[in-house]
């Protein structure tokens, strides 16, 4: 499974749960991987998918706790007994197993890391990429 | 027992940081300029160290060593498709220190061993090179100008020193250059007269974990009489990743040199260089946010990121580690923070009143969109105050070495490397414990 077929398929599965998604959003210079927004409940959540290099995403996460009330990495079946999921529970980071579907192995805690000022601005963000996508003006598989 | 306060020299990368070195003025000893940039800019330089730094002192690094890489290195690609070049600073350059570096300029090659075969090459070489140095900058005023001028500019425009032309050394180039460099040492010393004369070494950093060339190299230098002090470029050496056998050998290439009695000041280093200061390092030279080390080739540089230094660990974090910190409240107030990280001009200006909205002042970033692809970066606001609290915290490290006795600033990195280690994910500290061992 390649990293585009675990971002496709998570964000299928935010979508079908009322998230707005966007992915590769921008922030404090790095592409969050997936982006979910729920406008009713405000809820905001990211997810970074790697094939193999739990570490990477791990890194790549804490960074999602600054803006995300839950932040998830989401590895395929093949390669999630390598996690360290007393690590990602440290910091209330959840585990998502992909495959054709995808299966919350743990769930994740909210965040106590959120400034309000960068949850805004993400929000902010994820409404801009969705214009984007809509013009076709973004390709985040590039 | 506190040694003396290491001298501090400053690079100017470009002329878009002159605001940092007037605005710091005060905290810091030595502007240093690459040739390159001082001939492409002469008169906006002349003017800088006449104006707003007027009365600074400063030298010229003649970078010959660009001319002995493979010309790729110092080529450009044309924006209208055509042929790579030598890239234009770099090429006037060379014609102002002449053969034999202007005709394999000129031929599209480097320079090599065989161009300094015998004596009068050597000699012709060493003149341009240190005539270029003494005199260049003063030429640069237009005469009918110099009366609008305060100072005495023959005076102000004389570098500190001056610096003998160097070739990089790696382990299999040894043999070809020692020799070579050490006769434009000396071949230097005969015109630059009165001006004091420093050596610049420039070697891979691989030589430090080699004894028997460190050594070989060391000595060489050491034997020198005709130099007045030591430069040193050891390249790419990161004293956050380096073994501590190169730390070691840092140490080591130090400590020989500084048997001369003679000034031994690193062109490129971070705090273990400062810590160096009881070996014999005389001086460490940074750039305004950067270069506390660099490869002699020269690499890309990427999108910038935002990066905030991080006092009690000597290092630049990224923003977005040192925000997760502030934010997992790693410090309990401001207060915390001012004691332990930093109470600088900037910091206090910066953060009073609320650590974690306004620390987010130091990571603001813009967003862009171009072709299909999103990016972030700093602003420029962003960019002025990581770059401003850094040189506040560099200045603070220089006095800190002056005052505190070795033992006590050693124990502070191990103090930082219990207090810090787990407070960071995916933070590499070790280099801490690589310092200290390094240092015993």
């Amino acid at each position: 499974m390649k990293e585009l077929s675990l971002v496709v398929t998570v964000s299928d599965y935010l979508d079908s749960r009322s998230f707005h998604t966007v992915t590769e959003l921008p922030f404090l210079q790095r592409r969050i991987d997936i982006v979910g927004y729920e406008p009713i409940k405000g809820a905001l959540i990211a997810v970074e998918a790697k094939v193999k290099n739990w570490q990477s995403a791990f890194r790549q996460a804490v960074t999602c706790l600054l803006f995300a009330d839950e932040v998830y990495i989401a590895m395929p079946t093949e390669y999630i007994h390598r996690v360290d999921k007393s690590e990602l529970a440290r910091f209330g980071i959840g585990l998502l197993e992909v495959n054709s579907s995808v299966h919350v192995v743990s769930k994740a805690i909210s965040s106590r890391y959120i400034s309000e000022n960068h949850r805004k601005i993400v929000i902010n963000r994820v409404q801009w990429l969705e214009m984007l996508q809509l013009k076709g003006q973004y390709n985040a598989s590039q | 027992m506190p040694v003396n306060k290491p001298l501090h020299l400053m690079r100017l990368g470009v002329h878009a940081e002159q605001q940092y070195f007037e605005l710091n003025k005060d905290k810091f000893d030595i502007v240093v300029f690459n040739a390159n940039l001082v001939h492409h800019f002469a008169s906006a330089t002349a003017t800088l160290m006449t104006s707003k730094l007027n009365g600074k002192k400063f030298i010229i690094d003649p970078i010959t060593h660009a001319y002995g890489h493979h010309p790729q290195y110092i080529m450009t690609v044309s924006k209208d498709g055509g042929p790579a070049k030598i890239k234009s600073s770099l090429e006037s350059l060379a014609h102002v220190y002449g053969p034999p570096i202007s005709t394999a300029v000129s031929h599209v090659r480097q320079i090599s061993p065989n161009d300094f075969s015998s004596t009068k090459p050597i000699e012709q070489f060493a003149k341009s090179v240190i005539d270029f140095q003494a005199n260049f900058l003063a030429s640069a005023i237009d005469p009918s100008d110099r009366k609008y001028i305060l100072a005495d500019v023959d005076a102000v425009l004389k570098p500190e020193f001056l610096i003998a032309p160097y070739f990089y050394m790696k382990s299999t180039t040894i043999n070809d250059w020692l020799m070579i460099n050490r006769n434009l040492v000396v071949a230097s010393k005969k015109v630059a007269g009165d001006n004091n004369l420093y050596a610049e070494i420039v070697i891979d950093r691989g030589i430090l974990d080699n004894v028997d060339e460190l050594t070989k190299i060391a000595n060489a230098y050491r034997e020198l009489a005709e130099c007045d002090g030591y430069l040193l470029w050891i390249s790419d050496l990161s004293e956050h990743k380096s073994s501590l056998s190169t730390l070691c050998g840092l140490r080591n290439l130090v400590s020989i040199l500084a048997q001369s009695e003679k000034p031994v000041i690193n062109l490129y280093g971070g705090y273990y260089s400062l810590l160096l200061a009881g070996s014999g390092l005389t001086g460490v030279c940074h750039g305004p946010g950067y270069g506390e080390d660099r490869d002699v080739i020269p690499v890309g540089g990427g999108l910038p990121v935002s990066k905030y230094y991080l006092n009690p660990v000597h290092q630049r974090l990224l923003f977005r580690d040192v925000q997760f910190m502030v934010a997992g409240d790693v410090w309990r107030n401001i207060d915390d923070f001012f004691k332990e990280v930093c109470s600088g001009p900037v910091c206090q200006r910066v953060l009073s009143g609320d650590l974690k909205n306004n620390f987010e002042k130091f990571g603001s970033e813009n967003v862009r969109e171009n072709k299909g692809r999103t990016y972030s970066y700093p602003t420029t606001e962003a960019r002025f105050l990581t770059t401003q609290h850094y040189l506040e915290a560099k200045a603070g490290e220089f006095n800190n070495v002056a005052e505190k006795d070795l033992k006590v600033l050693i124990e502070q990195l191990k103090e930082a490397r219990g207090r810090y280690d787990k407070e960071m994910p995916g933070a590499q500290l070790r280099y801490l414990d690589t310092w200290v061992e390094a240092l015993r």
